[in-house]
């Protein structure tokens, strides 16, 4: 290790040395990542006399594409209205409130991300739609259903999932606020509640930007769950998946349309949050001063508490009810296939095991050298220009950067022709869409990290590399195990560009078995695949809530 | 011992010129403090001659050998800095054997010399503590064990004192100068406080806006102020404008609103726009009968503050808009009251005289 | 305006007792300074009085009423904090007018007020500017104007100058003493940094552990300390243990170790009593040559620093103990070199004489 170490220590002194590592590291992320995320903008380029004869001149086909589109746009900005509308409030209640099973609360909120969003959907699914079997309506007795496959059920399950997203950023921002700002406030004849309003509340924009754009961005890329609750009500990913075989080129008018959007509106975003600074309106002295009250207060908690257990949990956890109930006992038709078993289960659930940590590994290898290349290294516009690119590879939808993954390197026409839809490919989405949720953290914890600790070392004797290892290192382990629980658990829950990347097999990750049951359930009337589909589901819910706490108590530890 | 040469440096920050042509000598063993406002480059300078930062031109020596493309691991300096920047997640003792681990000494020698530096600052019992269960004192303590148990015999310090309360500060200024003379250090100094730095220094260095204005002993800066900056700034002294109405060989008759005063001064012609600064506690506050300097002028108490043992006191002069700030020891039989009239008193050689800055009085005294 | 009284305030963070039972009485315009060392509580007790944190135990009142229970917002008070907190998103007209529209007033006229206050400030401010924008001295300005838009007559500042250059926290002391004395407030300022406090304060309240160790005007504190900690605490003094081996009617002579005698004023001493002497630098005269007279002795200048506006003495007693010398410097006085024999008197009126502390001299006056 010495040796390793010192060999390293030369390594890092020597510009050449420097210049290939420095090299490597960039050509992974331009080459791997970057350009293949976005190769269906050069791919149309090169085919915009298909893309007319196929899409612009066919009416229908445009109107088809063009709706999903509209839909899916609908859904994620009516997403953001309520996630930001509960997710503030929720994060304010868990930073500052004291409470019993707060710690608890705090866990659970993860478990939507961490849950494969195809099992999240089923449970979603099950909980409010028409009484069939298992569904909450058919256990209740009830003769009609809260919500029927439509647009209603798929923003209550988009809802959910970005939910955490919102929570988590705001949470951050709300746990760095300088108290003697609200202090000042209080002082200056502000209530409490007009102090959050006023001063508290134009700090954490940046948080609630940031959480906004992410849930955004999940919103409009998810496409297994959605297509489980959609119906007939057919989301952009949906359409994509559907034709990236029928109809390639809609499915790119539609994928470049999609990261477009997703592209301007955070641009447009984050501008406007630089510059537009929350005005104080008018206060209202006793109004607010009532809202200041304990008692005003407590019923605020409450009122978001019941929304959150209502609208969140209940219908995540209805899945570990859902199998209690009778197994059914008729043999529907159903095409005997290896595809319908236990053994594909286990091993689907053991690639997603497997790609989960390997996209995870790949990722801190060639992620931890890139933020320290970006952090160290760069400086001014060079340096702005990394951070966005990373960022916007966090930005691209993921089920529109899995068809641009294949465009890339699949079968497709101007493609390098090197993997099929299936596993291989699966495995390449997963590495490229992962990577920037290690580096993110990890880069944001090195910018916090005041230089004077490397400054003190280099000045001790210490040589780069052992700078690094002794000093750097240590100082933001939180920040590296955080970015690997983030690509764990988002590569183990991600469904959208899996099933793409998957086409025609079910038998690749667990999340894409499971839509392939519910589908062939939802097709076939197979009462078999929906009762083993449920059994599975409310599995997985218990491994992600096992992974939450394996992940909490290493994170405790760590800090 | 090494000297430290700077010759010519200049360091840009974008548009932000940080250092502009700087050049100073540090001798072998001497204690320099860089003296100047927030701004004025002095962290830049410092982490120039650390290594951390490199200059856009000019030359940095150490002991006479040019160190500009020396890495700062191989430069034999300790940096000590403002927050200590003590690692967080090593013990005390760790922290100390840091360097001398790096310098890949057998395991333990390393921890012999962290033992023995501790020791010397008075912490060997603190050795397993973390940083921060230690008080501000403590662990500015260890950061400069830490510094030293390298064996580096420059020893630079960014504002090592600043983050301590003022009393403690005050007493552990002494002690600093005490260590670094005792080892035989040659040592740089950072800092906005004058009063750390007459305390500790052989060699002050005013720093302003990136430019060297005055190099010189305490004594010298604080009495031979070279511009109206230093004047003010090191120390609060009275600084007006003035306007030249008689010349002799060796003196000048200046004027400010309406008062007259006399100085030594020369090179001035009649009807020279200049600038005046008096050091309080030049400036004698005198009775009626008492016996007066060549000039005297009947003032009224406006303001006493007691600071250290002194008085310190505002006056204006009678009949005009001009403010005089007089020194005057606390003495049991001294009762001063405001609004009391008495007569400032100070003798021509006690006021320096300057050519009216360029820039303008107002951006020549800016502390920013 | 207002009066404030605090009865037996007590406070406990977890295992901290950071206020152990402290009465305190601040009379209408009077400008008073809490000081101490970090953590003795001085923070705390200036956020009970504003009722950001509640007491365990204890009564504060404000204008005669009990406000235990008020909510800051209700208590009529301007705060201002140390990193200055003025709210990064509002311009510097909207940060000075938050406490009006919050009240409920319009918009335009809470900006008239603002514009109104901003005239405090010493330094000309664009309403228009951001918080970042400014220099820290303005900063603080503003942050002050916004505390008394609202028409709060009772000033609470946590240390305001804390953020500040040290030669910039000295120039806005006076101000901050002029803008409350000019508006007829009554301030409480809580600060680590004794000169501050003893330079500007009416009153002056050393702390120390939770409690208050004496209150009264600076020059009392600093010629008439109460005890041990509040001589060190507020300006530089030597320390000399010693016996009373004889006393007569208003004499007592004090041996000192190995033997050296010092004659003082004793009132409440009896012969044998363990004594701690204290001897305030200033009060001291060094002379070059042998002189006559009382409590004259012999020693050799150890160090010799000129500082701001005075010489500052080490001297190496012959019974090995160190006596700090302080005296005002001008250009006629000739500083005596290191190294030199030197006759130091010391007047035996200005010996303070203390009982040896029981936990020891360095545990009693100990900042930590």
């Amino acid at each position: 290790m010495a040796s390793l170490s010192g060999l390293l220590d030369k390594a890092t002194r020597s510009a050449l040395a420097r210049k290939a590592f420095n090299f490597t590291v960039l050509a992974f992320f331009f080459g791997f990542v970057l350009i293949p995320s976005l190769w269906v903008f050069p791919h149309t380029l090169t085919r915009l006399d298909q893309m007319y004869t196929q899409v612009i001149a066919k009416p229908e086909v445009l109107s088809e594409a063009v709706t999903s589109l509209i839909r899916s746009v609908e859904i994620a900005l009516a997403v953001v209205v309520i996630d930001v509308a509960v997710g503030v409030p929720v994060a304010w209640i868990l930073v500052r409130r004291k409470f019993m099973g707060k710690e608890f609360l705090d866990t659970l909120l993860d478990l939507p991300v961490t849950m494969p969003t195809s099992a999240l959907g089923f449970s979603i699914y099950l909980f409010w739609a028409t009484p069939r079997k298992l569904s909450m309506a058919d256990l209740l007795g009830l003769k009609t259903g809260f919500l029927s496959e439509g647009p209603l059920l798929v923003l209550a399950l988009h809802a959910v999932f970005c939910l955490p997203y919102v929570v988590r950023s705001v949470i951050g921002m709300v746990s760095e606020l300088d108290p003697t700002y609200e202090y000042a406030a209080r002082t200056l004849g502000a209530p409490s509640f007009t102090t959050f309003r006023t001063v508290s509340l134009p700090s954490i924009v940046p948080g609630i930007v940031s959480g906004a754009i992410l849930a955004f961005t999940r919103s409009v890329s998810e496409t297994g769950a959605t297509m489980i609750v959609a119906g007939w009500y057919e989301t952009a990913p949906v359409y994509i998946k559907r034709m990236c075989d029928v109809n390639p080129d809609a499915a790119s008018l539609v994928t470049i349309s999609l990261i477009a959007t997703s592209l301007v509106l955070v641009f447009a975003l984050s501008a406007l949050s630089a510059y537009w600074r929350v005005p104080i309106v008018r206060v209202l002295p006793s109004l607010e001063r009532w809202l200041s009250t304990a008692k005003a207060s407590a019923v605020r908690d409450f009122v978001i508490l019941a929304f959150l257990a209502v609208v969140v949990f209940a219908p995540t956890f209805y899945i570990a009810v859902a199998p209690l109930q009778a197994p059914p006992q008729a043999q529907a038709q159903r095409p005997d296939s290896t595809e319908f078993g236990w053994d594909a289960f286990a091993e689907t659930l053991v690639n997603s095991l497997l790609i989960a940590s390997g996209a995870t590994a790949v990722g801190l290898l060639l992620g931890l050298p890139l933020a320290m290349y970006i952090s160290r290294r760069l400086s001014g516009r060079l340096k702005v220009l990394l951070d966005t690119l990373v960022n916007v590879s966090v930005i691209v939808p993921t089920s529109a950067l899995a068809y641009s993954l294949y465009l890339f390197w699949g079968d497709a026409p101007g493609g390098l022709g090197l993997f099929e839809k299936g596993l291989a490919l699966v495995v390449v989405v997963h590495m490229v869409l992962t990577f920037p949720y290690v580096v993110r953290p990890i880069l944001s914890a090195l910018e916090g990290l005041d230089p004077v600790y490397e400054e003190a070392a280099l000045t001790l004797g210490a040589k780069p590399y052992t700078v690094f290892r002794t000093v750097v290192l240590p100082l933001i382990r939180p920040a590296i195990l955080a970015g690997v629980v983030l690509s764990f658990t988002r590569s183990f829950s991600e469904t959208g560009a899996t099933v793409i990347a998957s086409g025609a097999q079910v038998r690749t990750t667990v999340p894409v078995l499971i839509v392939g049951w519910v589908k062939q359930a939802q097709k076939l009337g197979d009462q078999v695949a929906l009762y083993n589909a449920s059994i599975a589901c409310a599995l997985l819910l218990g491994l992600s809530y096992a992974m939450l706490v394996a992940f909490r108590l290493v994170m405790g530890r760590v800090k | 011992m090494p000297s430290v040469e700077l010759v010519g440096v200049t360091k840009r920050f974008g548009r932000k010129t940080a250092l502009d042509n700087v050049s100073l000598r540090v001798e072998d063993g001497e204690y320099a403090v860089v003296l100047g406002p927030t701004g004025a480059g002095k962290t830049t300078l410092l982490r120039i001659v650390a290594g951390v930062l490199k200059p856009d031109a000019g030359e940095v020596r150490i002991g006479e050998a040019v160190v500009n493309d020396i890495p700062p691991d191989e430069r034999g300096v300790a940096l000590f800095f403002q927050n200590f920047a003590l690692f967080p997640h090593m013990t005390v003792l760790d922290n100390v054997a840091y360097g001398p681990r790096m310098r890949g000494l057998p395991e333990q020698d390393c921890i012999r010399i962290a033992r023995e530096m501790l020791d010397l600052v008075h912490l060997l019992e603190r050795a397993n503590s973390m940083p921060h269960e230690l008080s501000g004192g403590m662990q500015q303590r260890v950061a400069l064990a830490r510094a030293l148990a390298t064996g580096a015999n420059l020893l630079l310090l960014d504002e090592p004192l600043s983050q301590l309360d003022a009393r403690i500060g005050e007493e552990l200024r002494y002690e600093l100068r005490r260590f670094v003379k005792d080892l035989g250090l040659t040592a740089i100094h950072v800092t906005n406080d004058v009063d750390e730095a007459m305390a500790v220094a052989d060699k002050i260095v005013v720093l302003k806006r990136g430019s060297v204005i005055q190099v010189g002993s305490p004594e010298e800066v604080y009495l031979k102020p070279k511009t109206p900056f230093v004047a003010s700034f090191v120390g609060e002294a009275t600084v007006f404008e003035a306007i030249v109405r008689a010349v002799d060989s060796e003196r000048v008759r200046v004027e400010a609103m309406g008062v007259e005063i006399m100085a030594y001064a020369q090179g001035f012609s009649g009807g020279d726009l200049v600038v005046a600064a008096i050091r309080p506690e030049s400036i004698r506050l005198l009775r009626e009968a008492e016996p007066a300097l060549a000039n005297r002028l009947e003032v009224t108490v406006e303001r006493i503050s007691f600071i250290g043992g002194m008085l310190r006191v505002e006056c204006g002069v009678v009949g005009t808009d001009l403010k005089l700030l007089s020194l005057v020891p606390d003495e049991e039989n001294v009762e001063l009251a405001e609004g009391e009239k008495l007569f400032a008193s100070f003798s021509p050689e006690e006021v320096s005289i300057y050519p009216y800055p360029s820039e303008g009085l107002f951006r020549e005294l800016s502390l920013e | 305006m207002p009066r404030v009284e605090v009865i037996g305030v007590r406070k406990r963070f977890g295992d901290v007792e950071a206020l152990r039972g402290v009465d305190l009485s601040i009379e209408d315009g009077e400008y008073v300074c809490i000081i101490g060392p970090s953590g003795c509580g001085k923070t705390t007790l200036l956020r009970i009085i504003a009722g950001l944190i509640p007491p365990d135990e204890g009564h504060v009142y404000i204008d005669g009423k009990l406000v235990n229970g008020v909510p800051p917002e209700d208590r009529g008070l301007g705060f201002a904090f140390q990193n200055i907190a003025l709210f990064p998103h509002m311009s510097v007209l909207d940060n000075v007018a938050y406490g009006l529209r919050v009240r409920g007033k319009d918009a335009s006229f809470s900006k008239k007020v603002a514009r109104e206050m901003l005239r405090i400030s010493p330094i000309e401010i664009s309403p228009k500017a951001l918080p970042r924008e400014l220099s820290g001295g303005a900063a603080q300005a503003v942050a002050i104007a916004r505390a008394l838009a609202t028409g709060a007559k009772l000033l609470l500042l946590d240390e305001p100058l804390g953020a500040l250059d040290a030669r910039v926290r000295v120039s806005m002391r006076y101000e901050l003493r002029r803008i409350v004395k000019d508006l007829g407030l009554t301030a409480i300022h809580v600060t680590h940094n004794q000169a501050e406090a003893m330079s500007i304060a009416d009153k002056v309240v050393v702390m120390r552990s939770g409690r208050v160790m004496q209150v009264g005007a600076p020059r009392e504190l600093f010629w008439q300390p109460q005890n041990l900690f509040v001589a060190y605490f507020v300006g530089e003094i030597t320390l000399l243990e010693g016996y009373i081996v004889e006393r007569s009617e208003d004499r007592c002579l004090i041996e000192l170790r190995e033997g050296l005698q010092l004659v003082s004023t004793c009132p409440e001493r009896a012969r044998g009593d363990h004594v701690v002497a204290a001897i305030r630098p200033e009060r001291v005269k060094l002379y070059a040559s042998e002189v006559g007279g009382e409590n004259v002795l012999r020693g050799k200048v150890l160090s010799a620093r000129v500082l701001t506006g005075v010489l500052r003495y080490e001297v190496l007693l012959e019974n090995g103990e160190t006596l700090l010398v302080k005296e005002i410097l001008t250009h006629a006085k000739r500083r005596v070199l290191p190294e030199t024999s030197v006759w130091v008197q010391i007047p035996p009126q200005s010996i303070l004489l203390f009982d040896y502390p029981s936990i020891g001299l360095m545990r009693e006056i100990s900042l930590e």
